[in-house]
C-alpha cells in the first residue's frame, strides 16, 4: 500500500521473491516463492497439487484451468504472486469426503476421458460453464469447451457426460427444493 | 516454461502505479496478462519491473454518463460480456466479446490490456474504431486524450510514451435500437481473428440508412475504418447491390507493410490477396446483418 513511502534504492532492489498466502480447496497456505512462479507450478511444485497439469503452458490446451473466486482461469497465464489472497480452486476441491462430484462421475461413466491428461481442465471449464446454465443445449456445451483440447476422445463422451450431469444436478437440486 | 526473472510491484492506486513507471527503468504494467505472460515465458519479452495493475480498484468500472459510455481500463473482458448495461446500451460490444479467447482466458483478459497490446487481430481496437473512441492516458505528468484513429504509432506499439498508463476508453453511444453486427473468419471457433468486421446502422424510418459505422480488422496494424463505404452508404435506400458495390471499397485499402511480414504478418495464416477477399466478404455480410437489425429483424448471433 504505502509504497510511495518507500525510498526508489528499495523499490529498485526489491527480492524477486514473496511470501504468497492463499486458500486452495478450503485450505489456507502461506508460501515463500519466486515472482515468476506461475500459478500452475506454484501448484504443482510448491503445494504438489500435482492434478492441475501443464500442456502448452500458455492458455492454448486449457489442460491447467483452475477456479479462482469462482470464475475459471489459466494458471499458466499468470502469476502465483498475483493469487496472493484469493481462493483457488482446483481438480483435489471437486470430490467431497472421498465421493466424486456429478460431474466427474458422470466422466466415469460416460468413458470421458483415456490417458486424462486434459480432464482436470474439462472438469474445472465445465463446473464454472454448468454452474452459470444448468440448462445447456448440446451446441452450448460445444461451445462452452473450446477453449480445452482432447487428444483421446473425439470430444463426444465429454459432451455426453456434461449434458448427463447437468441433468443430475438440475434432479438433485429440484430434489433438494 | 519461465519467465527471465523480474521485480514485482502491485501498486494499490493508479497515482502509486504512475510514480513506479516514472522512476523504475524497464518497467511493465500487467494488465489481465492473457497475451503478456506468454511473451515472458517464451522470453519472446523480458522486464527488470512488473508493475500489476490487478489491484487497483479505480481502473475497473463501466459507466454511462451524458450519452458516453466509458469504461476503466481494467475492466474484464467476462465482466464486460456479462454486463446488463452493456446489452441494453453497446450490443456490438458483446458481439465481440463472444469471440474473443474462452470463458477462462476472458475472466482474466481486460479492454485496457487488449487495447495496449494491439494486435492486429484484437477485436476490442475494432470496437473502438467503430465508435471512433477516445483513449485516456496519463502520467505523473498529467493526463491525455487520444483519438482511437491516433493510438497506432506502429506494429502493436500504441501512441503512448514510457511513462504513461491507459486509463479509461470512451466512446459515444448509438441511439436506442441501432443495428449492429460483428463477424469473424478464424481457423477454428475462438481463434485468433484471421479478418473480422463490424458494422453499426441506425434506420431513418423512411426505409434509409441514417448513420452508419463500418470497420475491418486484419488487413493492417490497426483497424481499417470504411469511409467510402459509409459515405456510399448514407442516406440510401439499402439493397443487396448497395452493399456488395460498398463492400468493393476494400480493396483499395493499405494492407500490413511488408517489414512486418517477418514477425509473423501478413503471412502468418494466410495471403494478403485472401485477407482483402475476407475482408469484402465479411464487410458485406455485417452490413447485410446490421441493417436488419435497425430494421428490427432478428438475425441470430453468428457463431
Amino acid at each position: 500500500m504505502a509504497t510511495t513511502e518507500i525510498p526508489l534504492s528499495k523499490i529498485e532492489n526489491r527480492e524477486t521473491t514473496r511470501v504468497v498466502t492463499l486458500t486452495v480447496n478450503g485450505v489456507r497456505h502461506s508460501v515463500e516463492t519466486t515472482t515468476r512462479t506461475t500459478l500452475a507450478d506454484f501448484l504443482r511444485e510448491e503445494l504438489r497439487l500435482t492434478g492441475t497439469h501443464i500442456g502448452c503452458a500458455h492458455g492454448v490446451c486449457g489442460a491447467c484451468t483452475v477456479m479462482m473466486d469462482g470464475q475459471s482461469i489459466r494458471s499458466c497465464l499468470m502469476f502465483s504472486v498475483q493469487a496472493h489472497g484469493h481462493d483457488i480452486l482446483t481438480v483435489e476441491g471437486l470430490s467431497k469426503e472421498g465421493e466424486l462430484s456429478p460431474l466427474q462421475a458422470c466422466f466415469r461413466a460416460h468413458h470421458a476421458l483415456q490417458c486424462g491428461y486434459c480432464t482436470p481442465g474439462f472438469l474445472i471449464t465445465l463446473t464454472d460453464f454448468l454452474s452459470h446454465n444448468p440448462d445447456p443445449t448440446e451446441e452450448e456445451v460445444r461451445q462452452a469447451l473450446t477453449g480445452n483440447l482432447c487428444r483421446c476422445t473425439g470430444y463426444t463422451n465429454i459432451i455426453e457426460a456434461a449434458l448427463d450431469a447437468a441433468k443430475r444436478m438440475r434432479t438433485n437440486s429440484e430434489a433438494a427444493a | 516454461m519461465t519467465s527471465a526473472p523480474f521485480s514485482y510491484h502491485d501498486p494499490a492506486s493508479i497515482p502509486e502505479a504512475l510514480r513506479l513507471l516514472e522512476k523504475l527503468e524497464d518497467a511493465k504494467p500487467l494488465a489481465g496478462g492473457q497475451s503478456l505472460v506468454p511473451y515472458l515465458v517464451f522470453r519472446m519479452q523480458r522486464h527488470r519491473h512488473l508493475i500489476d495493475l490487478n489491484n487497483i480498484p479505480e481502473l475497473s468500472y463501466c459507466a454511462t454518463e451524458g450519452g458516453l459510455l466509458r469504461i476503466g481500463a481494467m475492466t474484464r473482458q467476462r465482466t464486460l460480456l456479462e454486463s446488463k448495461l452493456i446489452i441494453d446500451v453497446c450490443p456490438i460490444l458483446q458481439d465481440a466479446l463472444h469471440l474473443i479467447g474462452h470463458q477462462a482466458t476472458r475472466t482474466r483478459g481486460t479492454i485496457g490490456g487488449s487495447l495496449c497490446n494491439m494486435d492486429p487481430s484484437a477485436e476490442l481496437f475494432g470496437v473502438a474504431a467503430l465508435h471512433n473512441a477516445t483513449l485516456r492516458v496519463r502520467s505523473s505528468r498529467g493526463e491525455r486524450e487520444i483519438e482511437v484513429k491516433d493510438w497506432a504509432e506502429t506494429f502493436m506499439k500504441p501512441s503512448m510514451v514510457k511513462d504513461e498508463m491507459l486509463c479509461d476508453v470512451t466512446w459515444k453511444l448509438w441511439p436506442e435500437g441501432h443495428g449492429h453486427a460483428f463477424q469473424e473468419f478464424s481457423k477454428r471457433h475462438h481463434d485468433y481473428a484471421i479478418v473480422a468486421s463490424g458494422a453499426l446502422m441506425t434506420h431513418d424510418g423512411d426505409g434509409k440508412i441514417g448513420q452508419v459505422s463500418l470497420m475491418v480488422i486484419g488487413l493492417s496494424i490497426k483497424p481499417t475504418r470504411l469511409t467510402e463505404a459509409e459515405e456510399m452508404l448514407n442516406g440510401k435506400a439499402p439493397t443487396a447491390e448497395l452493399f456488395a458495390k460498398a463492400a468493393k471499397t476494400v480493396r483499395e485499402h493499405e494492407l500490413f507493410p511488408d517489414e512486418f511480414a517477418d514477425q509473423g504478418y501478413p503471412r502468418r495464416f494466410v495471403s494478403s490477396q485472401f485477407r482483402r477477399h475476407l475482408g469484402e466478404v465479411y464487410a458485406r455480410r455485417v452490413m447485410e446483418a446490421a441493417w436488419q437489425r435497425a430494421v428490427g429483424q432478428k438475425t441470430g448471433r453468428p457463431d
